[in-house]
């Protein structure tokens, strides 16, 4: 199973702190030195895009990984007719 | 008191509110505007104007009773469809009544609430008993500029993790700035819980709801209220995390019969509870998987997503959404006709109870919005948003409004609390015990083993006591890994985290050994082993308390002699 992907393009990145701030899931942190935003920890990004709307340089992309890892409602171990392998 | 300072950076205020969503904004405003001098400190683990998971990452729709509706009528529904007898009759009321001050509050604050030409509330026209309005998802920060202009003190990246007490009063919180590990004490004469219900990080929507101040409202002596009434589902794509609002009207099953009216009425004001029993009927009897064809849901139900997305112009709401929707069909697992679908969890678990003043059982303590949905008895049986969509918005908004008043009097009134340096001492060194352990088990892991518990729907929506324990065996078994070897390894982001899992854990044995006590089926709370409603022994509320470090069930007497209807 993937992850989901946020991409910043440091080209573009002015270090405004916007996607930084938006990131309401503390996926997105602040490099001190660099004075640039990191996507640290994206296996628990929402992909509510709020970074990627609030970045006026269109720096910064979500790109949702799916299928998402979720248990499985209908395991065969419970459902012995169930349809999933 | 001692100097704290020693410990760590202190700050003082008249009233403390944890979290920075739409309920803690409207509140700070509210109590701002009632006594200027009042100190109002905002603490949020995220950014103020940000977080919560609904107001500005939702659909923008606000549930309200507007001049046009019948709020005997709505009760009468309510009471019916929604609460079956276990709500709070008068709470439901006066939130019903409350609804249409929450919009000229809003308005009055600049807030746009989209009207007809008019002047009328736009509202979706097929919805009979309510309306259902919209406003725009720059709404937050809305708020907190008017927050800012009214001079609330904010604390942002500060995850609040323990609340202070001296005997039954609460008198501020401690917690630890995620970004840097920061140890911060805050005191206060007033501390209002805002930061949401439990969502286990289940869904992506959801995923800031950790049930922080929830468990930390337990641990502190809090009584819990209604915990069993908790997770709502709905129906979402295979591997994607999108709502299909309206969903269950467009559903067939592997024969391709078309399955709505075999557990649906014609109008369900949104998911009931006998679809997702439907849906997992027909994997049990081979007839799976469920599929979603989408031409049905738009002629079949008026607040299917496609429905009211777009009915009106809102720009950040415009733009949230197609890029959302953009996404979804650039990298949706199944883009086929007739895609799978299965019950998606939702969460919601929203237990502190309070008051009609949305005051807790501690003195000096107030929950505001999903934290207390349950908890306040407005759910009856049905867990949050409680089928009324929109209502998140609405109950964050009105529980605001019922507390501003008592909130303010109350801080202006008592005096400087005292803080125990003991206590903040002992709390420094439980929250940092985990980054002794250098390595360890990934917090991710623990959420997970809750999730695999806690999400299907064999164990949220079609429940047993042989499940019940089967869970609380694995929740324990969280607790004692939380305890002893779960690590950080050394990053302060992963030492939030570990709370979270804490926190988590903590909710999910309160919300299970609620539901193995209530031996009845009523609503959204569905055991297997007890199929009928039991309204001889459980027409009554349960209460949950801590009792040294253990859960303490109890029961309350509805106060049914002073409701309109009785079964």
């Amino acid at each position: 199973m993937g992850t989901h992907k946020i991409l910043i393009d440091y080209e573009k990145c002015t270090g405004c702190k916007k996607c930084f701030n938006a990131c309401y899931v503390d996926v997105i942190i602040w490099d001190n030195t660099a004075k640039r935003p990191v996507a640290k920890y994206p296996e628990e990004c929402a992909t509510c895009s709020w970074c990627e709307l609030s970045c006026p340089e269109g720096a910064i992309q979500v790109i949702p990984c799916n299928p998402v890892s979720i248990p499985e409602p209908y395991p065969r171990s419970y459902y012995p007719k169930s349809y999933v392998k | 008191m001692s100097n704290l300072d020693k410990f760590g950076e202190v700050f003082s205020a008249d009233v403390l509110i944890l979290g920075g969503g739409l309920a803690g904004l409207i509140l700070a405003n509210m109590v701002k505007e009632l006594n200027g001098n009042l100190d109002v400190l905002i603490v949020e683990k995220a950014t103020t104007g940000f977080s919560g998971s609904k107001a500005n990452k939702g659909a923008g729709v606000m549930w309200v009773l507007d001049e046009t509706d019948d709020a005997d009528k709505f009760l009468e529904f309510y009471v019916n469809e929604i609460g079956h007898y276990l709500e709070d009759q008068e709470m439901v009321r006066i939130f019903a009544e409350s609804s249409l001050k929450l919009v000229n509050l809003l308005e009055r604050w600049g807030i746009e609430i989209m009207r007809d030409e008019n002047g009328k509330l736009s509202r979706i026209e097929e919805i009979p008993l309510w309306a259902l309005c919209a406003y725009d998802l720059d709404i937050l920060l809305k708020l907190r500029k008017l927050a800012r202009k009214n001079g609330v003190r904010m604390v942002d990246k500060t995850q609040s993790i323990e609340l202070l007490t001296d005997g039954n009063t609460v008198t501020g919180a401690v917690g630890l700035d995620i970004t840097n590990g920061a140890f911060r004490i805050f005191k206060s004469k007033a501390t209002i819980i805002a930061n949401g219900s439990c969502d286990w990080m289940a869904t992506n929507m959801w995923s800031s709801g950790r049930g922080d101040g929830i468990a930390a409202a337990y641990r502190a002596g809090a009584q819990l209220r209604n915990a069993e009434i908790s997770n709502f589902y709905n129906i979402g794509l295979r591997g994607n995390m999108s709502s299909i609002v309206g969903g269950q009207y467009a559903l067939y099953n592997a024969l391709g019969e078309y399955i709505p009216p075999r557990y649906c009425k014609e109008w369900e004001p949104d998911f009931d509870i006998n679809i997702f029993l439907g849906m997992e009927k027909e994997v049990m009897e081979g007839r799976g998987p469920i599929l979603f064809e989408e031409t049905e849901i738009f002629v079949k139900n008026p607040i299917a997503a496609g429905g009211f997305l777009f009915k009106w112009d809102r720009k950040w709401a415009g733009k949230f959404w197609n890029t959302l929707m953009a996404k979804e069909q650039k990298y949706t697992s199944d883009e086929g006709w007739r895609p799978e679908v299965v019950p998606l969890f939702i969460g919601e678990m929203g237990a502190i109870s309070v008051d009609h003043s949305m005051k807790s059982t501690l003195q000096g303590m107030w929950a505001l919005g999903d934290s207390c949905k349950a908890g306040s008895g407005f759910c009856g049986a049905t867990p949050h948003p409680s089928r009324l969509r929109g209502s998140g918005l609405t109950w964050a908004g009105v529980s605001s409004l019922l507390a501003a008043k008592s909130v303010a009097e109350y801080a202006a009134a008592v005096p400087d609390p005292a803080l125990h340096e003991e206590q903040v001492v002992r709390f420094k060194e439980k929250i940092f015990t985990p980054m002794q352990r250098k390595t360890g088990m990934n917090p991710r892991e623990g959420i997970r083993m809750l999730q695999e518990v806690i999400t299907p729907p064999r164990y949220s929506i079609r429940k047993s006591k042989e499940r019940i324990e089967e869970a609380l065996k694995v929740i324990n078994r969280v607790f004692e890994l939380v305890d002893n070897d779960v690590s950080p390894e050394e990053d302060f982001h992963m030492l939030g985290l570990c709370h979270d899992l804490r926190n988590m854990t903590c909710c999910s044995e309160l919300y299970m050994k609620a539901a193995l006590e209530r031996k009845e089926t009523r609503g959204w709370h569905v055991r297997e082993d007890y199929p009928d409603r039991d309204d001889q022994n459980w027409r009554k509320w349960i209460t949950a308390k801590s009792e040294n470090g253990r859960i303490q069930l109890s029961t309350e007497k509805i106060p049914f002699e002073n409701y309109k209807y009785n079964p």
